[in-house]
């Protein structure tokens, strides 16, 4: 505050669509959702988490190529690692840009969209309440993006796998 | 052997495609965007084809990112090199990024980046990557290719361990990106990609002398045919020049 300006502390939320396009050359493809991603970036508190969908029906797997049928068979298995990677080897509020580098074919990590932080992240001092309150909100927001994401419901919508971490 | 194993709807596509800048295809954008680079958004035309435009913002970076595209995917094309089709699209003056945009056609149906599929390739898989990757060695080094990785080389996904189905994307960083100094000139040759795999030689050898027997007014066409307003002016001269002078050094490069 030297120069006299007031600033306020500013932090992000942003979260993540993950699709499986059945048919990347045809737009009239089906295309199945497997999930949302969020990466909070608050000054002292980096993290992400994820909800995904626990598995897919026969009908989906069958339209996926063999391979990914394979890695996706069960979702948090095969992406959880590499959401915690990313998320330890980004900078603070790059997590989401570097798994949308890494995915960006059949299984594609769009770009995402920005959601208003709560000021009580930003007003909070002690860390291990901040994360409290972030896992906490975290998770809310992440099943609320994900039954959004899957409405309206075409076979019916399992309860998601959620999962947080926050960047030691 | 090809480097380029393509559906016939795709090189259908790139018959047309690959032999004009521009098209009448009616694309619209799907709303859905990468968070990669050139943030290219997706879109549609009424041919129910998806393609991938770019880029999706204006990008203060003087990187010529839609001439750059088209003209690495119709030199691919005529050297038999596996680069998908992509056609340049007009937006028009009522949008907020860039007008001037390439739309790049998918190369597969299914389609995985090279670095999650590669444990599960095949050894004839494997040395046909390395065939490509020497062939492309070859390719990047002439254009001038930056930005290459493992990520812009998606792989097939169909179940067939007796092919390999390889397609190269992303070609916004070549060409003019260096030549006209928006990016310090990296040493030759290019780094093959995929990584990791090594590279046959002898494949780059076959690309060099096809890219020798080009007829210059060949590459000239292609260059030359790309709509001034994609260019600054001088640009379209300097990828010409560089193009057809940099042939004469390949084999030195990449010996």
């Amino acid at each position: 505050m030297a120069d006299g300006i007031v600033r306020f502390p500013t932090g992000m939320l942003r979260v993540s669509r993950i699709v499986y396009f059945t048919d990347l050359q045809h737009a009239d493809s089906k295309e199945i959702p497997v999930g949302v991603i969020a990466e909070v970036t608050l000054p002292t508190l980096h993290a992400i988490g994820t909800a995904l969908r626990p598995g897919f029906h026969d009908s989906e797997l069958a339209l996926m190529g063999p391979i990914m049928r394979d890695l996706l068979r069960k979702p948090m298995d095969y992406l959880w690692p590499e959401i915690v990677a990313a998320l330890n080897n980004s900078e603070p509020g790059r997590a989401l840009e570097q798994l949308g580098q890494q995915y960006h074919s059949s299984l594609s990590i769009f770009a995402p969209a920005s959601i208003d932080v709560p000021r009580q992240w930003l007003l909070e001092r002690a860390d291990e309440k901040l994360w409290e309150l972030v896992e906490h909100r975290t998770r809310v927001t992440l099943e609320d993006e994900y039954f959004k994401f899957l409405f309206p419901p075409r076979d019916g919508v399992d309860d998601p796998n959620v999962d947080t971490r926050r960047a030691a | 052997m090809a480097f380029r194993d393509f559906s016939k709807e795709l090189e259908a596509l790139s018959d047309v495609w690959s032999t004009s800048a521009t098209s009448t295809d009616a694309w619209t954008p799907t709303g859905r965007t990468w968070n990669t680079n050139s943030r290219p958004l997706e879109v549609q035309n009424q041919n129910n084809i998806r393609g991938v435009a770019k880029p999706g913002a204006i990008i203060n970076d003087r990187c010529l990112r839609a001439a750059h595209e088209k003209i690495a995917s119709d030199l691919a094309y005529i050297l038999g090199l596996p680069i998908p089709p992509v056609i340049l699209w007009d937006r028009g003056e009522n949008i907020a990024g860039d007008r001037h945009c390439a739309v790049s056609a998918w190369a597969f149906t299914t389609a995985i980046e090279w670095q999650h599929i590669v444990g599960r390739l095949s050894p004839a898989q494997i040395e046909n990557a390395r065939r490509v990757a020497g062939a492309m060695r070859a390719f990047d080094t002439w254009l001038a290719a930056s930005d290459r990785k493992n990520d812009h080389v998606l792989v097939r996904d169909d179940g067939d361990a007796s092919r390999l189905g390889l397609g190269y994307i992303d070609y916004s960083f070549a060409l003019s990106y260096e030549w006209i100094g928006v990016a310090g000139k990296q040493g030759e040759p290019r780094q093959p990609f995929p990584g990791g795999i090594g590279f046959d030689p002898q494949a780059g050898t076959e690309v060099i002398e096809a890219i020798e027997r080009l007829e210059e007014s060949r590459i000239m066409e292609i260059v030359n045919r790309i709509p001034p307003a994609y260019f600054p002016a001088g640009v379209r001269e300097t990828i010409i020049k560089e193009l057809l002078t940099r042939r004469g050094t390949l084999r030195v490069w990449c010996a």
